[in-house]
């Protein structure tokens, strides 16, 4: 599913060239879960940004499916990851104008699914059901927890029926209680719906709930456990 | 949900941000729509005084000074084609009234009924009679009159020549005619009528025309034809010409019985040259008459005074020696006894001519006496003698009143016989060749043409030879000529763009800064679209549909806005253009001006948008997920390091090269340059600032820091309030003074202290030293010093008081020797090839002139050299060429031409309506005194120091208008710092936070901030100033080197106070809001 071979980062910064990402390979393959663990400004995000297409890599390459994503223009890129991906980030980023039910739907903005749109709304509905929002279809995202919020954002990376989720930090400002919740969510999902989970991590529970763990250390990926204590 | 959906959403979760953007786009809006709309306003306001002015009138035939039958107009009506139109008389005049208020140049037009038929709107007409007549508002206004109200009208009785013509008689006293106000007729009812191409309203007085023409003995006497058809000036003139009796032409035919002959005689004592000219063509046979008054006829130690001389081709006439040889002279016996002259005595004439300067000026000629005829048969026929004014009804010789400065005491008792018995009749006869030689002068050479009686059908021969032009009537298309003028030489409509340029600019950037605020606030959300799959350009086009929507609003919302702008920048035009009275200007919107405008604006607008945002767009989704709204920099040597230096020298060159390019092009060029240069050395300082690692770290190094965060940001701030001031400060500069120093011969006053005008012309008078006191003045003559005086000809006011067209100046033509003598004025420029002197007026072969460089540049749009055609009295195409400029003179709006060479094409122009004069006394006492003095000639005496201070006014108030939009402007830029600040400080929250947490007081995060906000201002100051300064540099020693300064002194600390205002505004507003609330 996933196969990164010699993937580089560099950013340009006034006094030097900063190497994040050196030589970097993955294998990840369909269905599995992954959690990538290190320190801070280890480069996890960066990498995440890469398999989710939304940096171009210095060198190297990102194949996801038979899809070499790195030689992708900007608007192929968007077409992969509105058709493909799902994206959690640890802020959410849920539109403040939108309710969230619209927050959901978004990704069908991208104008050419083939789904009619009150299918997609249908799902949505669903979707939002399962996360434990049906209640919540027309509120405002400042009306909702951080958990529901996440919630959303969950549901919201599920609309286009992705076959790999990649979550950045996604429990990172919540709770216990509620980062169980989730992380049962998003294995859940996995299981039941044979989506696979790339997850980037501080959180060594929701690590050690995936599949396989790297940790990204000196710009490469260090595999840590290996298909243990899956839920 | 739908795209449109999440824009709707957009738009209404985001209105308050979208709000700023929305107000800048209305006064963006609103200032160059009122621009549009001003120019709209004034065009159609032109336009429709234009209609006004002229009314339904197509064509005109103008006399001026030469009248025709009023009842020409009946003729006209019954020929076949039937045209409609009314004969005028108009003339100029002071209107007084009872209760001591008095106005002059008042038009005087009598009319017919049918003259209301050409009103544009109202054609009711008045009923009017000999003592009931209308008036126009403008006259009730200036005079407060009301129907039922008595005024009276003082004129100048037209002569029947022009009255600078030797013989015309004596300029006779003013004439008065009482009458009351019937009614007041308002500008769409004629009373507005004026062929004058001006925007102001002239008083007038409407009265019947038969009371006009008996007031001034000239019935049935008209000198305006109003013609309603839409004909070709051809058509008319063919129309005029089958309908036009001898009478239209000033032409008589005279039996002269003991000749058997017939007389074609002029009631302008000459016979113009050109009709002369096409009769002996016509009539071979005719001979020119030429009789003349001789002052003294002298022989043998004996005299005789004032005698008629009478040349006439010898073979015309039976009594006179066909060897008369123009040496010779012939006398009647009465005249060889009173001499006791005989054949072969020489015999001594002598007589007025006109010299140079209009001065008569008297000649004497010796002639050999040939014979002597008895007074007898044809040689003592009275009708020799043509009607001279003053002398032919006269009933004693000492009664005459010629015109001319006679010693009547040297009249005897045997002249008066003389007198009593045979009139007229000449006392002696000479060759034509000699009268021609001796009295030939601008108006004609001949006082009649004779030919032998019994000629067939001499008049119709006469009519079918002649056309009006050469009369002097001229016909006018006025209906094509006031359209012309009323497409004003100012553009008002660029003239605001160009003067709110800055405003709209600063409009502009203001509002793509708070759009890209917006933009740079969600950021994020951007970002998450580009993560969810939205395609950047997708994005992109909602941003700027939504972007779309507000600016459309905030243009329509400027169009509303527009409607009152504009009416306020009327009101500034007003206080140039009008002089009070009714408003001048109606409010006018074109719908071009609007859609035109409206798309013209929004499509800027987008375009600068569109620029920023894409600049946003460009960057990768996880950076925008990443920053927020931080500013991503561009690391590496910025390009402003080479911009400063680059910018820099081209505006040096620009001053080097300001004589080449003009000062204002090389001030506007040099100006942008050095905004340029400071901007970006500003630039290159942040870049430095940021980039130059430091040990040590202090608030002042923070605010530099933080000023360097957002570059763009601190750009526009800094660089909207450096280009308001340098564009106030600069164009404050340009400001006019002066106009103190009149005494300066060299200056625009020329040495001289009043400009006076009349209503009545002013004639040479029987002095032949006639300007010694030209304007009767008796015991106050002492108050002036010199006056000089100048003939006003044909041509409009091309001054900056009038917002018309003008094709064609009014010619002011004076005796310029005078003016070189004095050495009078500053010649600035001339033509290649002509001499920098006064002389050169009086050469070449096209009528020379001299003209105000302003009107040269701004109204005419011409250069020395370059001719323009007038037609003369005849109606004949001749050039006038601009020979050169004057430099700011109290000239402004007219050709200054040699009086001479003037008079070689109008030969007809009377009198004088316009002297400068100096005093050796105080200005406004004698200004009183002469304005008393002069009130039967209905002058106007202002001080030359005013006249340049209302010409200064004018551009004054341009620079007014200027500077208030600039200054708007640099409110706007205040606005935009206080914007920027209080951005600045919301997006820094936490920041500030930290820092308070940290242990840093509230007081050091103050000074910071204020430490930043200064630094902008400082910047813009510096720069804004410095531009202004060295750009103006070329223009300070004529302003005045102190007064300028003052003035950018002031509005220096006056910027500074604004914008400091503006940043405690912002500190203050975030105060409350934000800032410590976060902590």
């Amino acid at each position: 599913m996933i196969e990164v071979r010699q993937l580089s980062k560099t950013y340009e910064t006034p006094s030097e060239k900063l190497r994040v990402l050196t030589d970097l390979d993955l294998t990840v393959a369909a269905g599995e879960t992954a959690a990538i663990v290190g320190p801070s400004g280890c480069g996890k995000s960066t990498l995440l940004n890469l398999l989710g297409a939304l940096d171009r890599p210095t060198s190297g390459s990102v194949k996801i499916g038979d899809q070499d994503i790195s030689t992708l223009t900007e608007e192929q890129a968007a077409t992969f990851r509105n058709h493909s991906l799902g994206f959690i980030f640890q802020q959410q980023h849920l539109l403040p104008q939108l309710t969230v039910l619209e927050n959901v739907l978004v990704p069908r903005l991208a104008g050419d699914w083939q789904e009619p749109a009150a299918e997609t709304e249908q799902r949505a509905r669903q979707l939002l059901e399962k996360v434990g929002l049906g209640q919540r279809l027309s509120h405002l995202p400042w009306q909702l927890s951080g958990g529901e919020k996440l919630r959303t954002a969950v549901a919201r990376a599920l609309i286009n029926r992705p076959k790999l989720i990649l979550a950045d930090e996604p429990t990172g400002s919540l709770d216990p209680a509620s980062t169980d919740t989730v992380a049962d969510l998003l294995l859940d999902l996995n299981r039941d719906q044979g989506v696979t989970l790339i997850v980037v991590t501080h959180n060594a529970d929701l690590a050690r709930r995936m599949g396989k763990t790297f940790e990204l250390r000196a710009g490469k990926l260090h595999p840590l456990i290996t298909d243990h204590n899956r839920a | 949900m739908t795209a449109r959906t999440f824009i709707t959403r957009g738009l209404r979760h985001y209105r308050g941000a979208y709000l700023g953007v929305l107000l800048g786009a209305a006064l963006g809006a609103m200032v160059l729509l009122g621009a549009l709309f001003s120019g709209d306003s004034v065009k159609s306001t032109l336009h429709q005084i234009a209609e006004q002015r002229t009314g339904k009138t197509t064509l005109v035939l103008a006399g001026g000074e030469n009248f025709f039958r009023a009842s020409l107009s009946n003729s006209l009506n019954r020929s076949d084609s039937k045209p409609e139109t009314a004969p005028v008389l108009q003339l100029r005049s002071q209107v007084d009234t009872p209760s001591g208020r008095s106005t002059g140049q008042v038009n005087l037009f009598g009319i017919t009924p049918a003259f209301w038929s050409f009103a544009p709107g109202d054609t009711t007409p008045p009923a009017l009679d000999a003592k009931s007549w209308a008036i126009n508002r403008e006259l009730a206004r200036t005079l407060d009159l009301k129907p039922g109200d008595s005024i009276v009208l003082r004129l100048g009785k037209p002569g029947l020549a022009s009255r600078d013509a030797p013989l015309s008689g004596e300029p006779e006293e003013l004439i008065t005619v009482r009458g009351t106000v019937a009614q007041i007729r308002d500008d769409d009812a004629m009373g507005r009528f004026n062929l004058e191409a001006t925007q102001l309203p002239a008083p007038a007085v409407f009265l019947p025309i038969e009371t006009l023409a008996g007031a001034i003995e000239r019935n049935d006497r008209a000198n305006l034809l109003l013609f309603r058809e839409p004909l070709s000036t051809d058509q008319a003139t063919a129309l005029v010409r089958k309908s036009a009796q001898l009478a239209d032409y000033g032409l008589s035919l005279q039996d002269i019985p003991l000749s058997a002959a017939t007389e074609i005689r002029t009631d302008r004592i000459f016979l113009p040259t050109l009709i002369e000219g096409k009769l002996r063509t016509l009539l071979p046979s005719a001979r020119p008459v030429v009789t003349y008054l001789a002052n003294t006829i002298a022989a043998n130690g004996k005299e005789t005074p004032y005698s008629m001389v009478t040349g006439i081709d010898p073979a015309a006439v039976d009594f006179l020696p066909d060897d008369l040889a123009p040496g010779q002279i012939v006398l009647n016996s009465w005249e060889a006894e009173d001499l006791a002259a005989k054949p072969g005595d020489t015999v001594t004439l002598s007589y007025y001519t006109l010299g140079s300067g209009n001065r008569l000026v008297e000649m004497s000629t010796s002639l050999v006496v040939h014979s002597i005829v008895p007074l007898a048969g044809a040689a003592a026929d009275k009708l020799w003698m043509p009607d001279f004014p003053g002398i032919a009804e006269a009933d004693n010789s000492a009664d005459w009143t010629p015109g001319l400065p006679l010693d009547l005491t040297r009249i005897r008792e045997k002249d008066e016989t003389y007198w009593d018995d045979h009139r007229g009749t000449p006392k002696a006869f000479i060759h034509p060749v000699a009268a021609y030689n001796m009295w030939r002068n601008r108006w004609g050479n001949a006082t009649s043409l004779r030919l032998p009686a019994g000629q067939s059908d001499l008049e119709r021969q006469i009519l079918d030879t002649l056309t009006p032009a050469d009369a002097g009537l001229l016909i006018r298309d006025l209906a094509a000529e006031s359209q012309t003028a009323a497409a004003s030489p100012v553009d008002i409509a660029s003239l605001f763009l160009s003067m709110s340029f800055f405003l709209i600019l600063a409009a502009v950037a203001l509002t793509a800064m708070l759009f890209r605020f917006n933009v740079e606030q969600r950021n994020h959300e951007s970002g998450l679209l580009a993560a969810l799959g939205i395609p950047p350009k997708k994005i992109l086009r909602w941003r700027l549909l939504e972007g779309l929507v507000v600016v459309t609003l905030g243009s329509a919302l400027g169009t509303l806005l527009a409607f009152a702008y504009t009416r306020g920048l009327l009101l500034f035009l007003e206080s140039i253009w009008n002089r009070g009275g009714d408003r001048l200007f109606q409010f006018h919107a074109a719908p071009a001006s609007i859609l035109g405008g409206l798309f013209g604006f929004i499509l800027l607008m987008m375009t600068t948008i569109g620029f920023v945002t894409r600049r946003q767009a460009k960057r990768s989704a996880s950076l925008r997920l990443e920053t927020g709204t931080e500013e991503v920099i561009r690391h590496g040597k910025s390009r402003a390091r080479w911009i400063a230096p680059a910018a820099a020298l081209t505006g040096l060159a620009a001053l080097a090269g300001s004589k080449a390019m003009g000062p204002q092009g090389a001030f506007f060029l040099a100006g942008f340059s050095f905004l340029v240069a400071g901007l970006a050395t500003f630039l290159t300082v942040l870049n430095r600032s940021r980039n130059s690692p430091s040990n040590s770290l202090s608030p002042a190094r923070l605010a530099t820091l933080n000023g360097a965060r957002r570059p763009t940001r601190s750009l526009v701030v800094v660089g909207s309030l450096a280009a308001g001031l340098f564009l106030v400060v600069s164009v404050t500069a340009f400001q006019k003074h002066g106009g103190g120093e009149w005494q300066k011969r060299p200056s625009g006053s020329g040495g001289f202290a009043f400009w006076i005008e009349t209503t009545t012309a002013v004639h040479r008078g029987s002095n032949a030293d006639s300007t010694a006191d030209i304007l009767q003045l008796g015991d106050q003559r002492g108050q002036l010093g010199d006056i000089l005086p100048f003939r006003v000809g044909t041509g409009d006011d091309a001054s900056c008081f009038n917002l018309n067209s003008v094709a064609r100046p009014r010619l002011l033509a004076t005796d310029t020797a005078v003016l070189e003598q004095r050495g009078s004025f500053t010649i600035k420029t001339t033509a290649p090839g002509i001499e920098k002197s006064w002389k050169s007026l009086r050469e070449g072969d096209a009528l020379r002139a001299f003209i105000d460089e302003t009107t040269l540049l701004w109204v005419l749009k011409k250069k020395p050299g370059d001719r323009i055609d007038y037609t003369d009295e005849q109606g004949n195409s001749f050039p006038v060429e601009i020979a050169g400029t004057l430099d700011g003179t109290v000239f402004q709006g007219s050709f200054i031409v040699d009086e001479q060479r003037f008079l070689e094409r109008y030969p007809s122009t009377g009198g004088y309506q316009l002297f400068l004069a100096d005093t050796p006394g105080d200005l406004t006492a004698t200004r009183g005194i002469l304005q008393k003095s002069l009130t039967d000639l209905g002058a106007t005496v202002t001080t030359t120091t005013d006249r340049l201070a209302a010409f200064h006014s004018v551009e004054n108030t341009y620079i007014s208008i200027f500077n208030v939009l600039g200054g708007l402007g640099v409110i706007l830029g205040a606005a935009g710092l206080g914007l920027v600040t209080a951005r600045n400080l919301a997006e820094r929250r936490n920041e500030f936070t930290q820092l308070h947490q940290l242990g840093i007081s509230r007081k050091i995060i103050r000074s910071l901030v204020f430490r930043e906000t200064r630094q902008f201002i400082l910047w813009a100051i510096g720069i804004g100033l410095v531009a202004a300064i060295i750009s103006i540099l070329p223009a300070l020693p004529k302003t005045g080197l102190l007064v300028t300064l003052g003035w950018i002194a002031a509005l220096a600390a006056l910027a500074a106070m604004f914008l400091l205002t503006a940043a405690s505004c912002a500190w203050l507003a975030y105060r409350k809001s934000a800032l410590f609330r976060a902590s």
